[in-house]
């Protein structure tokens, strides 16, 4: 298994109003899939994906991706490790303000030794023509665009996409959808999607539905649909 | 690949070129005249120490009663050393004197800074100093003692670089004091009753140590003093008139270097404050590119970049500014004191590291510090904009104000840190203010008070005791002895003999047995004495020591001096009993021939100090209160932004839910104006107990103890100062408020 998930446990507060947000999660990517994490508020998805992009500690269990674990690395070793394998792109794009659409991709690409070719890159989001706006001058959906470009330049190994749509109206959301897939195809990246959208379980190749910080179901989709058939 | 974020940078300071600009230039400003400073001094200094070889300054002189005959100069020279006759005749004219030597060839040679020497015996060159104060011309004529002389030039003689009429005297003089140049049939033009017989001496082993130089100079002095009648024996170390501005010069250096410190370190901590606002405005974005994998390292030399910047091109460019316009500014200063000899710039590596290199380096260390502490969170909490270091923050209760008050309280909670830079930005600026403000008013008190305690209108001391037929006047004798405290300098302190139930020093009383001793208030203060003590003094070149018990201090705040009965002053130094010195009177005593009178001091000459003081200092002031009101305003300036920016979202807020602009200035600007008020007032004791312990220091040092005096109105002023700084601020920061959107909250909630 390319991304291996073992017993991962996580708890916030403490004393009486210690919670437990992950219980004993158990479960695997395989390279090159894209992979759906299910479910509502609470259930614990955010938190999962954020200890696999090394941003969060989990309190038990450990993750491993391609026989690396995160939970033996200290904090510089883990930025090298996020630098290295991931790319992230959020609901809220946080782009820097005072970069252009083409800075902000080079932003990400200065993280890599081997990036993807910035220009080819803007063709393939869409946002050529608007490689030289700010961020202010975008929509919401390109400004996502640009938070992929970003995250996908450096050729990052898992692209961990949290509510990548949750922000978007619902062709904008399908256009980013496509988009994703686009990347996974052409790059070969693992993909990880949080969102609580069920119907964007159908594009993937792997399905993770979490309630209550436990997996409630887990499935390989095998009748996938292309992001552009995508209803909801 | 370069680094794309370094972008930013010049956009960053672009889109907030107003304050960037201001900062910029307040450091250019400041550096610029630090370094102007440091250089002038050091290439100052450099002409300085040069002269003693290239004028053959000499290693001392002495004065004797009468012109140096036998074998004295055989037998100083006997001794590997040098001994040259510059006798001089002081002449008097109106409230100034003309100290006249001939042209000199070997010893202490002149510099000639305009025209040429006397050629002929009607031809005087004059110090460029008192010429320039006298606004005396080439060309111009003179008369002396009777005699006219033409002005052909201008001059500074090594041995009076500080015109100090007396080689230990408090004050040098520029104003009323200067040496001249003629030539020996100039010289025979003028009375041979003014001559005073002044030898200077060289040792012509040029490796001699000091500490061989003093031993040596010990050995002449017993020579001289066996073989002739001394009245002044001055070696080159001990002259005020010729070490004096070598001292002075630089000898402000560390705290003009600390002073600039105390501000990069003030800047430095306002970049910080508002480079943490910047960080959590951008939180988001730190935590999405600290999850994308760049290092916190990578993140704090980013932020840290712009400070560091800012603080170089200030300074280098300060440095050029330093070199060119704030050098020659400082240097105009000291020739306004001082007769220096011409200087060429020098390049100066201690300026460049200490104006440029250190305030880096502090910039540096401050922003690393707090910047690195502030990305030190983890990236999600970056993502969640959760930038508090303690978990489970909980609300201040407030007691049950108004909304508005607390609502105050609030926004005083939140800025803490910043408000915390502010007040000690204050403290310092007002610190400056106060420096400034009080000078002039200090020496014009000082003046007042000389004036004020003046014994008499007149005091004449004799060359030899002369009767007079006015009944005004009233004898006094008079010594000068030197103190001999260990650990500090040898300082004079003169000693009085006065009369019982005195015309002119009625307060004091000798006692029935006339053994009650007072001394002047600024002995007790400056040496820590007490009434009961005894202070023991010294003679001059001799080892004869006399022990005076205190018994009251005297309010005479001119000088350090001794008051003791008449009688019991020549019973102590076994002088005749008609034996005196001079007369105190208060109409001029013009029936004692002036070839009798060795000196007439009057009301006048007892402000020279702070005459002096006042026309070399009294520009330097000035531009140091204006200095510290600037900063004063752009510390408040700075750090106000910093917090209208920080919460332009709520300010947005509350106008949306119908506040208005007054209304919203009220909330956030009074706070501040509070702050500002409340630090100025605070900072006033403060500034006291600080100032008071420096001026302590100061005068430790200096020969003499000059009263602190801080005028009562300057307490009012430093306040008003603060708070039309803040009404200046707020108005800009009013017109910042009134440019925020409505839409700036809606924009921002995520």
């Amino acid at each position: 298994m390319y991304l291996e998930i073992n017993n991962l446990h996580k708890f916030y507060g403490e004393g009486d109003n210690r919670n437990e947000v992950l219980k004993g999660i158990n479960c695997g990517v395989e390279k090159g899939q894209i992979c759906v994490l299910l479910g509502p508020s609470g259930s614990g998805k955010s938190t999962m994906l954020n200890i696999i992009g090394g941003i969060d500690n989990a309190d038990e269990g450990y993750i491993s991706i391609n026989g690396e674990k995160t939970v033996d690395m200290n904090e510089k070793k883990l930025s090298l490790y996020r630098r290295k394998h991931l790319g992230y792109v959020f609901q809220f794009y946080n782009l820097i303000p005072n970069l252009t659409v083409k800075e902000n991709i080079e932003v990400g690409a200065y993280l890599s030794d081997n990036p993807l070719d910035i220009d080819e890159l803007l063709k393939t989001i869409g946002l050529w023509e608007h490689k030289d706006k700010l961020p202010n001058q975008l929509s919401g959906g390109q400004q996502q665009r640009t938070a992929i470009g970003r995250a996908i330049v450096k050729n990052p190994d898992i692209l961990l996409c949290d509510e990548p749509t949750g922000a978007l109206d619902y062709n904008t959301s399908k256009d980013i959808l496509k988009l994703i897939e686009t990347v996974n195809q052409k790059f070969g990246n693992t993909v990880i999607i949080v969102t609580h959208n069920d119907a964007i379980k159908l594009m993937a190749d792997k399905v993770i539905k979490l309630r209550d910080g436990a997996i409630r179901k887990e499935y390989i989709n095998e009748t996938k649909v292309p992001a552009a058939e995508l209803d909801w | 690949m370069k680094n794309p974020l370094m972008k930013r940078l010049p956009r960053e300071l672009k889109s907030d070129f107003g304050k960037y600009a201001v900062i910029f230039l307040f450091m250019i400003i400041t550096v610029g005249f630090i370094s102007g400073f440091v250089v002038a001094t050091h290439s100052l200094a450099y002409a300085f120490d040069n002269s003693f070889d290239s004028q053959n300054v000499e290693d001392g002189h002495f004065i004797l009663e009468d012109k140096m005959t036998g074998d004295l100069p055989d037998k100083i020279e006997s001794t590997d050393t040098a001994v040259y006759d510059i006798n001089y005749k002081d002449i008097d004219k109106g409230d100034k004197t003309y100290r006249v030597y001939k042209n000199r060839e070997d010893v202490n040679k002149q510099y000639i800074f305009k025209g040429e020497l006397a050629k002929t015996a009607d031809e005087i060159t004059l110090d460029r100093l008192f010429a320039a104060n006298n606004s005396i011309e080439i060309g111009d004529s003179i008369t002396l003692a009777g005699e006219t002389f033409k002005v052909t030039g201008t001059v500074a003689l090594p041995d009076y670089t500080s015109l100090f009429e007396k080689s230990t005297g408090l004050m040098f003089n520029a104003q009323t004091f200067t040496v001249a140049l003629v030539t020996e049939e100039g010289f025979d033009r003028l009375p041979d009753s003014h001559t005073t017989y002044c030898y200077a001496w060289t040792f012509n082993d040029e490796s001699l140590s000091e500490n061989d130089k003093f031993d040596k100079s010990n050995d002449l002095k017993e020579e001289i003093a066996k073989n002739a009648l001394m009245t002044e024996f001055v070696t080159e170390p001990n002259n005020q008139a010729i070490h004096f501005a070598g001292d002075d010069i630089g000898g402000d250096e560390s705290m003009m270097i600390t002073f600039l410190y105390i501000i990069i370190v003030i800047m430095a901590f306002i970049f910080a404050v508002t480079t943490s606002n910047t960080i959590e405005k951008e939180s988001k974005v730190i935590g999405t590119l600290r999850a994308s994998g760049y290092t916190k390292g990578e993140l704090t030399f980013h932020y840290i970049v712009i400070p560091v910047f800012v603080t170089l091109f200030g300074a280098l460019i300060g440095n050029i500014l330093g070199y060119t316009v704030f050098k020659d500014f400082v240097a105009d200063v000291y020739y306004g004191s001082y007769s220096l000899p011409p200087y060429e710039t020098l390049w100066s590596s201690f300026a460049f590291v200490n104006t440029t290199i250190v305030p880096c380096a502090i910039m540096l260390v401050v922003n690393f510090f707090i910047i690195s502490n502030k990305l030190s969170l983890s990236p999600l909490k970056f993502l969640r904009s959760d930038l508090k270091k303690k978990k489970n923050r909980k609300a201040v209760k407030l007691p049950n104000f108004k909304f508005i008050s607390r609502f105050r309280i609030r926004i005083f909670m939140q800025n803490f840190p910043t408000y915390i830079v502010m007040f000690v930005g204050v403290f310092f600026a007002n610190f400056l203010l106060l420096f400034g403000l009080m000078m002039n008013p200090w020496l014009e008190n000082y003046k007042a008070e000389a004036v004020e305690h003046a014994f008499s209108e007149y005091q004449y001391i004799l060359k030899m005791p002369v009767e007079t037929k006015f009944e005004e006047a009233e004898k006094f004798t008079m010594t000068s002895l030197e103190t001999t405290f260990e650990n500090t300098d040898v300082n004079e302190i003169s000693v009085y003999g006065i009369e019982d139930n005195s015309l002119y020093l009625s307060t004091l009383n000798f006692g029935d047995d006339g053994d009650r001793i007072y001394v002047s208030e600024g002995i007790l203060k400056k040496y820590k004495l007490n009434e009961g003590d005894t202070i023991t003094l010294k003679k001059k070149f001799t080892d004869d020591t006399y022990d005076f018990k205190i018994y009251s201090s005297f309010d005479y705040p001119t000088s350090m001096a001794v008051f003791m009965n008449i009688d019991s002053y020549r019973d102590k130094f076994d002088l005749n009993d008609d034996y005196f010195t001079g007369y105190l009177s208060n109409v001029e005593l013009d029936d004692i021939d002036d070839d009798f009178i060795l000196t007439t001091v009057t009301i006048a000459d007892s402000t020279v100090l702070a005459d002096q003081l006042t026309a070399s200092m009294s520009g330097i002031f000035g531009i140091w209160t204006v200095f510290a009101v600037v900063l004063s305003t752009l510390i408040i300036y700075l750090l106000s932004k910093i917090i209208i920016e920080k919460n332009a979202n709520s300010v947005s807020l509350v106008k949306i839910l119908g506040f208005k602009n007054s209304e919203i200035s009220g909330l956030y600007l009074v706070v501040t104006g509070i702050v500002v008020v409340f630090s100025a007032l605070i900072c006033l004791p403060i500034c006291d107990i600080v100032f008071k312990s420096i001026f302590t220091i100061m005068m430790s040092s200096f020969n003499a103890w000059i009263d602190l005096y801080i005028a009562p109105k300057i307490w009012i002023e430093i306040p008003v100062y603060a708070i039309i700084s803040y009404f200046i601020v707020a108005l800009l920061q009013f017109m910042k408020i009134k440019k925020i959107p409505m839409d700036e909250a809606l924009k921002n909630a995520e």
